[in-house]
């Protein structure tokens, strides 16, 4: 056990009275408290009886104890029962759980009235077997369609549906009649539909069949197609309705399908149209085939890591979940620097000499890979902020989980700033007349050397904002980079060097592409086919979509 | 100019017969030494098989440098030619006509087959049983790939790094299908299980390191008839200037579609080789990196110099293999660095070392004392084989090799020279296995050798140094490449 | 004029390199010496396996300090041998015979995948060397000259299955087989079928996916995988390697999916996986092994405690976060084992040795085990673990006693 005596905590603390502050706020019944100590019986009578007890007389306030009851994180403390709080940092690179006392809510504490922390979970805790955490999943999901959370009580009368319980059909009308706000209507509407298309009446039947089919979801398809395969019915109506209702719903899953679909190959086309951009301008302005690449945009995968870690240790835990904010520049920061310095020690010597370049930037993402892992070791995970967390429905069974989301705003967000960095500013204006005609730019009092300098920082700095990305949907070791780099090289290929609009049409095309074969094909076959239409598509064009034109007949 | 002159009027005639005694001596190592040694277990067999697995992939990067060096289209899908022929071959080995050790609880046919419940050989497998049709499949199916992608890639003008990037496509893209179960190649284990005598005993072993070095030869020499003639000549004229090859009514598209032809059928033959001796292929060496690594061969070797593409791929194996084992932690460092600093401080490889040290040749240095002194040190490691019983022999002779040595490496005092001397004695000695234990002392996490290795390349660089600065008044001899 | 490019003798070159090379030529001490035996470890340092590898070499070192401590085997000082084979299948082949030939080993403990083993195996036969290998495999194999301190498929699969067939489990009945496509999930997926459909599950309820090395996008396998379990009583029995794991459990979580209503059953995912990774989202699925970190015995803890304060002290990375899983000690008993027969039959040679395994029964950190009298695999218990939210496994459900290990699986006889 470990006892805690340091300021910061408090700050810690306090979020936590707010999360348990429910508990606090109603009273308990005497019933209900005896039979929450017993669930930890040993007896399974007994366990039996509390369960019966919480049923009758319990309500949503119990449901965090009962929450971390199946998962684990209560304990009976001789006697006393505590539950093993979310953890928090009570000291540097340590994160522990807070001990609180389950009817007051408030931290217990230790003879000398500190409140208690502990590293580890104990041995005694008590927990529900497997069987019977479907009870209590059960008892939670019925105390949960008055749960005070929107969120959780949308949940539960979803789950309510699901499992066609005719017994909560009357709770969820009167549900429904206190006219509730809007979603928690939709969900009250559905659920009960999907318990009538198998318990009520003719009538509710129909009226059942058609709410379902004009809602589309996947969800209520169920009880339709049970109501379709039991012929408990025979009545040709509701068996025409119930049709006309898969058929709608058919359609609707197919659109929503597509959609998804859509939004995968996006998610997949907006990384690779990241790390496609700094590649091709590396080698559109310098002609280095930069293979240390996905090794740039390793190290901004790591630098968000380190990020996360600082944040972690050495500030308070509230604003940890706004350290991405931080890491972003900061792995481009680093990317970047990387990236000049290796341009100044390296690449600079060989210009004139692409193929070479392969052979260097080969020879140096072996030691960056090696330096990293002797660094860091070899498994690492970032922790995303909690609010890149979950998923966003947009409509029915439409769902798009909120990190891909941001993935692709974010890389929409770096190609607008790229473009506009290449387009409005000085910069910008010397490394495209860089591209067009090194020579006369040269004649004319632009610092080449300068420039490939700075876009080549350019470049592997926006890999690292690539890097920074990945770990939100991957993982992160040292020879990630690896799986990535071919894809970009692709998308320049696809792209061709003439414009930017080329990446950005292949990096996305080849996402779209990716995700339409995969579902039919498995994903290797998909891979290969899209491997070989790339190479079809150059026998059209063979220098990508947009080639660049040179003032040259040869190259 | 001045030495120009030297170079024409007294330096040619040296310089052949300097090259024709070094042609000779590295032929006659390759076919009698080494034979030899391994004959009377001198050196063991491990190392000549290890020797014959390496001088497969110098056939590879032979065919390499005719299409790269000579032809400037750098391929990243030679691995997978290379796969290609290895896994023709290695399909007739893994069945019972060519000595694949099956067993009857997996109806005679190779065990993977079992994993992917088939119970009898597919059809196309059946063929495979005679090897001429495996040889000769293993030769044309490659031959017939690179064929047809070559026509359409060059037809539609692909070039430069575009060629690269899509010949990097093609060997991914090949991996991947390679590595599933279905293809009934084996998957990601590949074919394994073929007659275990292959690599383990003598008359075996002997047997295909004999074969691979004949056929190193002919293919050298092979290459080196096409690269002298007119059609090599074309070769580099698309290399360096495609354009006017059009202009002259040539056809470039099918100069390159040759070199690509030939450099896929040099591949497929390093495969054909290597896994008999090998004793499993996998797709794990038909990835991109895998073609990477076989550029690199020729990148450290020297491009456009047929020779130096073979002892690069030697070279770099070795450095590979031996690292490793030393180093297990920090070889990515040394290797990485390598590449970098030969593509900074020597573009040309080790051609362009060889090239300095035959201008002094050709200048009249004396360097039959370097030639002599690897003799020398090599004979007296023969001694250390703790078999012969003979430790008071072997440090005397040691001692004596250790001196004649240093005094006439130094007498020569011909910085590139000694470097080159230092560097395949060095690998030499442990190709052969004949490091003596000593060696191995570990200090800071690097064995001993090493530090000597560098003190003497080190030493080598002074030197260099130092001639520039004596004769500064004079002129320092600048080598002249090829291209 | 043309000579003088060239030095005459350098004085003080010759006296530096002369004294060099007498110093190291006269140098006749053998560096190992007759009071030391040599052990090889054969684990990728760098590469694609480096990620799992690098652990088992970690380990198996500290066992050969803590030998060493106690005055080593035989008395000889152990010194062990470490190469990096570099995830590259052929180097492992070349690097096992460097090992057996060069430095002359008594044993060698190493390989993960199962096509490095298949790579090295004719090189231990032809060596007459002595292997032991120590991760889960698909079976199908035994070699004189290996000893697999890891499961085969009927200590992990079947008891699984049952498992989550049964009410304790969920009483679940479809079954989403998916893996990484090489020998182990296709052979354990094979098995997994042949068992399934032998105890009555339809052949529509049983998926059998397989994806890349290193697959990294999981969005349209989750969306399947989410219709095929829309009905509920649905399962994942999943083979999926290493690395791919974070991204397939983080899709899962992001999709809604979760534990209670389909739980994914590993049979690739251990402590070590799951280390240094958020590990709230996982809570709740399941994985089958011989072994877990939280094991609650005293041998146990204080083997999971000398793990940490190893990795602390040798500086490696993740210090004292590192965690101990399956396959750690099974590399770890392994060196015991090993110890044990060298001092039953008082020799190294690795036929004596073998004599000395077959049959032995001795005490790991996870509880006493044996090896088999013939088929030189281990017999292990079976446990099934459920992810605790702090990256652990609370342990659900185990067999009773030892689980004969069968190379030979009865379920691929057919």
């Amino acid at each position: 056990m470990f006892l805690v005596n340091k300021n910061s905590t408090v700050f810690s603390l306090v979020i936590l009275l707010c999360l348990l502050s429910s508990i606090t706020s109603y009273a308990m019944t005497e019933s209900v408290r005896k039979a929450l100590i017993n669930l930890g019986d040993s007896d399974k009578n007994i366990r039996q009886q509390s369960y019966g007890t919480l049923m009758k007389e319990g309500d949503a306030t119990i449901i965090p104890i009962l929450e971390a009851f199946i998962s684990g994180l209560l304990e009976n403390r001789s006697g006393l029962l505590v539950i093993y709080g979310p953890r928090v940092q009570v000291e540097k690179g340590r994160r522990e759980y807070p001990l609180l006392d389950v009817f007051t809510g408030k931290p217990v504490l230790d003879p000398t009235g500190r409140p208690i922390y502990t590293e580890n979970l104990s041995s005694s805790m008590i927990r529900a077997n497997r069987t019977e955490r479907v009870t209590v999943l059960d008892l939670i999901k019925i105390l949960s369609l008055s749960h005070f959370d929107t969120e959780k009580r949308i949940a539960a009368i979803v789950a309510a549906g699901d499992r066609s319980d005719a017994t909560l059909a009357p709770i969820l009308q009167k549900q429904l009649q206190a006219n509730p706000e809007k979603r928690i209507s939709d969900a009250l509407a559905e659920s009960l539909a999907a318990i009538r298309i198998t318990h009520g009446s003719k009538s509710e039947k129909l009226q059942a069949a058609r709410f379902l089919g004009e809602t589309g979801s996947a969800r209520g398809a169920l009880p339709l197609r049970h109501a379709l395969a039991d012929k408990t019915d025979d009545d040709p109506e509701i068996m025409i309705a119930v049709q006309d209702a898969l058929t709608k719903i058919d359609r609707y899953q197919k659109l929503i399908g597509f959609i998804q679909d859509l939004f995968s190959g996006l998610s997949l086309g907006s990384i690779l149209v990241l790390m496609a951009l700094g590649l091709a301008v590396i080698f559109g302005l310098m002609g280095v085939i930069n293979m240390a690449h996905g090794e740039f945009m390793m190290l901004g995968a790591f630098t968000a890591y380190v990020v996360s870690e600082i944040f972690k240790r050495y500030l308070p835990p509230g604003i940890f979940d706004y350290y991405f904010l931080c890491a972003v520049p900061a792995a481009f920061l680093i990317s970047a620097l990387a990236g000049l310095f290796c341009e100044w020690a390296l690449i600079r010597h060989l210009y004139g000499r692409p193929l070479e370049t392969l052979l260097a930037t080969w020879g140096l993402s072996l030691v960056l890979i090696q330096s990293v892992r002797v660094l860091f070791g070899d498994t690492l995970s970032l922790t995303p902020p909690e609010w890149l967390n979950g998923s966003w429905e947009v409509s029915t069974d439409l769902v798009f989980p909120i990190n891909r989301l941001f993935i692709i705003i974010f890389c929409a967000l770096c190609t607008l700033l790229f473009y506009m960095i290449v387009q409005k500013t000085k910069l910008g204006l010397l490394l495209r007349s860089t591209v067009q005609d090194r020579e006369t730019s040269s004649s004319l009092g632009v610092p080449t050397r300068r420039v490939d300098g700075l876009t080549f920082a350019l470049g592997t700095g926006l890999a690292g904002l690539a890097g920074c990305v990945i770990p939100l949907y991957d993982k992160i070791n040292p020879s990630m980079g690896q799986g990535y780099v071919v894809d970009s090289f692709m998308v320049v290929v696809l792209g061709g060097l003439g414009k930017l609009a080329g990446v950005i049409i292949g990096g996305v095309g080849l996402g779209f592409l990716t995700k339409f074969i995969e579902p039919f094909l498995q994903a290797v076959y998909g891979k290969a086919l899209v491997l070989g239409m790339i190479i079809v598509f150059l026998q059209w064009r063979p220098a990508g979509l947009f080639p660049s034109k040179g003032r040259l007949v040869d190259e | 100019m001045k030495n120009q002159e030297l170079m024409t009027f007294d330096g040619t005639e040296l310089l052949r017969v300097f090259r024709k005694k070094t042609a000779l001596g590295v032929l006659a190592f390759f076919f009698v030494v080494i034979p030899f040694l391994g004959w009377f277990g001198l050196v063991d067999v491990t190392n000549i098989n290890k020797l014959g697995r390496y001088l497969c992939f110098a056939v590879v990067a032979l065919g390499i440098d005719l299409l790269w060096g000579y032809t400037g289209l750098l391929s990243l899908c030679q691995a997978l030619f290379f796969c290609l022929g290895g896994y023709a071959m290695a399909m007739h080995l893994s069945l019972p006509e060519g000595g694949g050790n099956v067993r009857p609880e997996y109806h005679n046919i190779p065990q993977f087959f079992f994993f992917n419940n088939v119970d009898t050989l597919p059809g196309w497998w059946t063929h495979f049983s005679s090897l001429s049709f495996a040889l000769v499949m293993a030769i044309l199916i490659p031959a017939i790939i690179a064929s047809v992608f070559g026509f359409t890639v060059f037809r539609s003008r692909v070039k430069g790094v575009y060629f690269s990037i899509i010949t990097q496509a093609v060997a991914w893209g090949a991996f991947l299908l390679f590595c599933r179960n279905e293809m009934l190649l084996g998957g990601t284990n590949g074919l394994t299980n073929f007659n275990p005598a292959f690599n383990r005993d003598l008359g075996w072993v002997l047997f295909f390191y004999l074969i691979t070095v004949s056929m190193l030869v002919l293919l050298f020499f092979g290459a080196k008839y096409i690269s002298g003639s007119r059609l090599g000549r074309l070769l580099v004229a698309v290399r360096d200037k495609e354009m006017l090859l059009n202009f002259m009514a040539y056809r470039p598209q099918s100069i390159k579609l040759f070199a690509f032809a030939t450099a896929a059928i040099f591949a497929a033959t390093g495969g054909v080789l290597y896994v008999p001796q090998n004793g499993i292929i996998t797709p794990n060496i038909m990835r991109v990196e895998d073609s990477i690594w076989m550029i690199i061969w020729v990148a450290l070797g020297g491009r456009g110099r047929l020779w130096g593409a073979m002892a690069g791929a030697l070279l770099v194996n070795y450095a590979y293999s031996i690292t490793t084992s030393d180093m297990p932690k920090t070889w990515p460092f040394i290797e990485g660095g390598m590449f970098m600093a030969v593509v900074l401080f020597f573009p040309s490889g080790l051609v362009g070392l060889w090239d300095r040290f035959e201008q002094n040749v050709a200048s009249g240095a004396r360097v039959s004392g370097i030639f002599s002194a690897m003799v020398v040190g090599l004979t007296a490691l023969l001694f250390d084989k703790s078999s012969w019983g003979l430790y008071v022999p072997y440090h005397l002779t040691a001692l004596i090799a250790c001196v004649t040595m240093s005094i006439l490496v130094i007498r020569s005092l011909n910085p590139s020279g000694i470097v080159l001397a230092a560097i395949t004695f060095f690998f030499g000695i442990e190709a052969l296995g004949l490091m003596p234990e000593a060696m191995r002392i570990t200090w800071m996490g690097m064995p001993l050798k090493y530090y000597i290795l560098f003190i003497v390349l080190a030493g080598a660089g002074v030197l260099s140094r130092i001639n520039v600065f004596r004769h500064a008044g004079g002129k320092y001899y600048e080598p002249v490449t090829e291209h | 004029m043309e000579k003088s490019t060239f030095y005459r003798p350098n004085f003080w070159v010759s006296v530096l390199a002369l004294s060099l090379s007498t110093l190291i030529f006269l140098n006749p001490t053998k560096t190992w010496a007759e009071g030391e035996v040599k052990v090889g470890i054969l684990h990728s340092l760098t590469g694609t396996m480096a990620i799992s590898e690098t652990s088992l070499k970690d380990v198996v070192l500290m066992a050969i300090d803590e030998i060493n401590a106690k005055g080593g085997v035989l008395g000889k000082k152990v010194v062990p041998v470490v190469v990096d084979p570099a995830s590259n299948w052929d180097l492992f082949a070349e690097k096992a015979k460097e090992l057996l030939l060069k430095d002359k080993v008594a044993v060698v403990f190493g390989c993960w995948t199962s096509v490095s083993r298949k790579s090295v195996l004719p090189v231990f036969e032809a060596n007459k060397g002595l292997l032991f290998y120590p991760v889960q495999y698909e079976g199908e194999e035994q070699s004189p000259d290996i000893f697999y301190t890891g499961a085969t498929p009927n200590q992990q699969l079947i008891p699984a299955a049952e498992y989550l067939m049964s009410p304790e489990g969920g009483s679940k009945k479809k079954f989403y087989l998916l893996g990484t496509d090489y020998v182990f999930p296709r052979t354990a997926n094979k098995i997994l079928k042949a068992f399934l459909l032998a105890k009555g599950v339809p052949k529509q309820n049983i998926v059998e996916e397989y994806t890349p090395f290193g697959h990294a996008d999981y969005q349209t396998i989750v969306g399947k995988i989410k219709k095929f379990s829309e009905a509920g009583d649905a399962c994942v029995l999943s083979t999926i390697n290493g690395d791919s794991n974070v991204p397939f459990y983080k899709e899962f979580a992001n999709q809604k999916l979760t534990a209670d209503k389909c739980p994914i059953m590993a049979f690739s995912v251990a402590e070590d996986e799951l280390r240094s990774m958020e590990t709230e989202f996982l809570s709740g699925h399941l994985a089958a092994w011989n072994y877990f970190q939280s094991i609650n015995t005293p041998e146990n803890k204080k083997f999971v405690k000398d793990f940490k304060d190893f990795c602390k002290k040798n500086n490696l990375p993740g210090g004292d976060k590192r965690v101990t899983d399956d396959p750690i000690e099974a590399a770890y008993f392994g060196v015991y084992v090993w110890k044990k027969a060298a001092e039953k039959c008082k020799s190294f040679d690795p036929a004596k040795v073998t004599e000395a395994v077959l049959g032995m029964k001795f005490d790991a950190p996870g509880g006493p085990k044996q090896m088999d009298e013939k088929n030189h695999h281990t017999y292990k218990p079976v446990l099934i673990g459920e992810i605790r939210p702090d990256g652990q496994f609370d342990i659900i459900w185990q067999t009773k006693g030892l689980v004969k290990p069968e190379a030979f699986s009865s379920y691929l006889k057919k």
